[in-house]
């Protein structure tokens, strides 16, 4: 191997290496930690009206040494949620199902702390009620505090992840007050959640715009958002947002972490009653459950630059999936349209390579005769490239434009939930994670290597010793992929080589 | 300007390992002569990345189905 190989190989490497560094995705394995139950009061349990084997059983929660926190629980069909006695807070909420599917250990917490709190003062004395209706529980909290009251009511659906929030600060005394009013987030998500290097987890701020977002470790100053439509804190795959009417939303540092805030301040007169309404979203981050809440949540979801693609590939493979019932075949039907969609751009390049490939000796012939000279040999291709009518019909445009599509399908396939826990066929039981066996990418491999096989080839005998390399080089690249990639590269790949095969034979055909 | 000078070598070396290594497995798709890759190369040697680097994207922009192509040296 020359120079030129060796600087190849070396950097394909690196590239692989960096590419792993910030894609791979870490696999999150939930801690247990042994120390201690929260306590809970067992006459306020609020029975979950399908009763969970395991409802009176302390839940094995972490609790810091010196912290306890006076809790207790309310179980609707999605969320597990521990509400704080004494302030109204909600402590922690776990997800306990997505789409008929247990889900295990993903809980919103922080350490030492609440996970959502209401500011205003701090109470005196807290009275709360929980009622159950058919189709909901209500919690109702009144918190005291010299000539405040503040009520809190939530009322938690049966069958939902969102939780409404009606608020009330009323001054019962005869002074006029300016209340600060504060929701607050985190620090930190929890437990449970699928945490890569590459997806973004922290906190955000919508505002209608654009998503306002900085990772929690490296958050220093106030991130201050005028007029946020949500706040919220974001995992790959779960979302915990407050939607409200504040004026201001914060991002602040916490610790090592942040935490994410909306803010207000009311000013209460000698018997004025300031009411409100806001909504928690604890749940996943599908995106057309959170388009159908209408509280423009699904921006949580970053699809990415190219979104305006990611969105109808993956409404394209939800509605496949509707009719199949299996992700893995979305994926592939999708592959197929967009090739088939693709075709006109990249047939005429493949069917003109073809034809270059035969133009070869010819194009070496002008190489040899005008040896040197530049100016001449160009002139005498284009020439030959008129003669013979090969001028490429695509360009080069079309080829750049088919990146767009890849990455936007790349995107949909990484962020979306829909593929999470979903099973292609045997041994492929979650398309969501790497492929257990390593055989999709190894077929992939394969496939690049036929594929490789079936296109002409340059002279160049280094050339030829780098391509060899690349299928081994992109098969170590998707080993750790999630399958539904993976299957997306291979099916693309085959279909590729169908075309191919095709295009050799026609132009094959025509020469004869 | 040494940065400058840094810069465009390794906007050029780039673009080498990408025709040594990613342009053949993507097929010859290029109208013109010298091909999108190589123009920019040029163009960006000679004329700098601020000059450079718009005429390459407009070369390729230029590069298109509905385009005849040909001969387009750095003029």
């Amino acid at each position: 191997m020359d120079k030129k190989t060796v600087l190849a190989v070396v950097l394909s490497i690196l590239v692989l290496l960096v590419f792993q560094h910030f894609y791979y995705p870490t696999t999150y394995s939930p801690m247990v930690e042994d120390n201690g139950t929260i306590p809970m009061d067992k006459d306020t349990n609020v029975k979950n009206n399908t009763l969970n084997s395991d409802f009176l059983q302390p839940e094995l929660q972490s609790v810091k040494k010196n912290t306890s926190f006076d809790t207790f629980r309310i179980d609707n069909n999605f969320l597990s949620i521990l509400f704080n006695k004494e302030n109204g807070n909600i402590h922690s909420a776990k997800i306990i199902k997505y789409k008929e599917k247990i889900v295990s250990d993903i809980i919103f917490e922080t350490e030492n702390n609440d996970y959502f709190t209401i500011l205003s003062q701090g109470g005196s004395e807290t009275k709360y009620d929980i009622k159950e209706s058919e189709n909901s529980y209500i919690i109702e909290f009144d918190i005291f505090h010299n000539d405040m009251v503040f009520s809190k009511i939530y009322t938690v659906k049966k069958n939902s992840y969102l939780i409404k929030i009606d608020y009330k600060i009323s001054n019962i005394g005869d002074k006029s007050y300016i209340i600060p009013l504060e929701f607050t987030i985190g620090p930190g998500l929890g437990k449970g959640f699928d945490t890569g290097k590459y997806i973004f987890n922290g906190p955000l701020i919508y505002d209608n715009k654009k998503i306002h977002k900085k990772k929690p470790a490296k958050v220093k100053e106030d991130i201050v958002v005028q007029n946020p439509l949500w706040i919220g804190y974001t995992s790959k795959y779960f979302l915990f947002a407050i939607v409200g009417t504040f004026p201001k939303g914060s991002i602040t540092k916490n610790g090592e972490s942040a935490q994410v805030k909306m803010s207000d301040e009311l000013i209460l007169n000698p018997g004025d009653i300031k009411k409100s309404t806001a909504s928690i979203y604890a749940g996943p981050k599908e995106y057309s459950y959170l388009k159908s809440l209408g509280f423009k949540l699904e921006k949580s979801i970053d699809f990415g630059i190219f979104s305006f693609l990611s969105i109808p590939f993956l409404m394209v493979m939800n509605y496949f999936y509707s009719i199949f019932n299996n992700f893995g075949f979305a994926i592939i039907l999708l592959t197929m349209i967009i090739k088939i969609v693709t075709f006109p751009l990249t047939n005429t390049s493949m069917a003109s390579m073809r034809k270059m490939q035969n133009l070869q000796p010819e194009m070496k012939k002008i190489r040899e005769k005008f040896k040197g000279e530049s100016q001449k040999i160009n002139t005498a291709i284009m020439d030959l490239y008129k003669k013979n009518k090969v001028n490429p019909i695509g360009g080069c445009l079309p080829m750049i434009l088919q990146i767009p599509i890849f990455i936007a399908l790349y995107k949909a396939l990484l962020v979306s939930i829909e593929l999470k826990g979903e099973p292609f066929i045997g041994w492929i039981t979650d398309l969501s994670m790497k492929d257990p066996y390593y055989i999709t990418p190894i077929l992939m491999g394969i496939s690049m290597f036929i594929q490789q096989r079936m296109t002409p080839s340059t002279g160049d005998p280094n050339q030829q010793k780098i391509f060899m390399l690349m299928p081994v080089i992109f098969t170590f690249l998707f080993i750790n992929f999630p399958a539904g990639l993976v299957i997306y590269w291979l099916v693309n790949n085959v279909l590729t080589i169908i075309q191919q095969y095709f295009i050799n034979k026609r132009t094959s055909a025509r020469q004869i | 300007m040494k940065l400058k000078y840094y810069l465009v070598k390794l906007i050029v070396k780039t673009i080498s390992l990408y025709q040594y290594m990613i342009s053949p497995y993507l097929g010859k798709n290029c109208k013109y002569y010298p091909t999108c890759s190589e123009y920019a190369k040029q163009v960006i040697e000679k004329k700098g990345l601020i000059k450079g680097i718009p005429l390459s994207i407009w070369r390729i922009i230029r590069c298109n189905p509905f385009s005849h192509g040909g001969y387009d040296p750095i003029k």
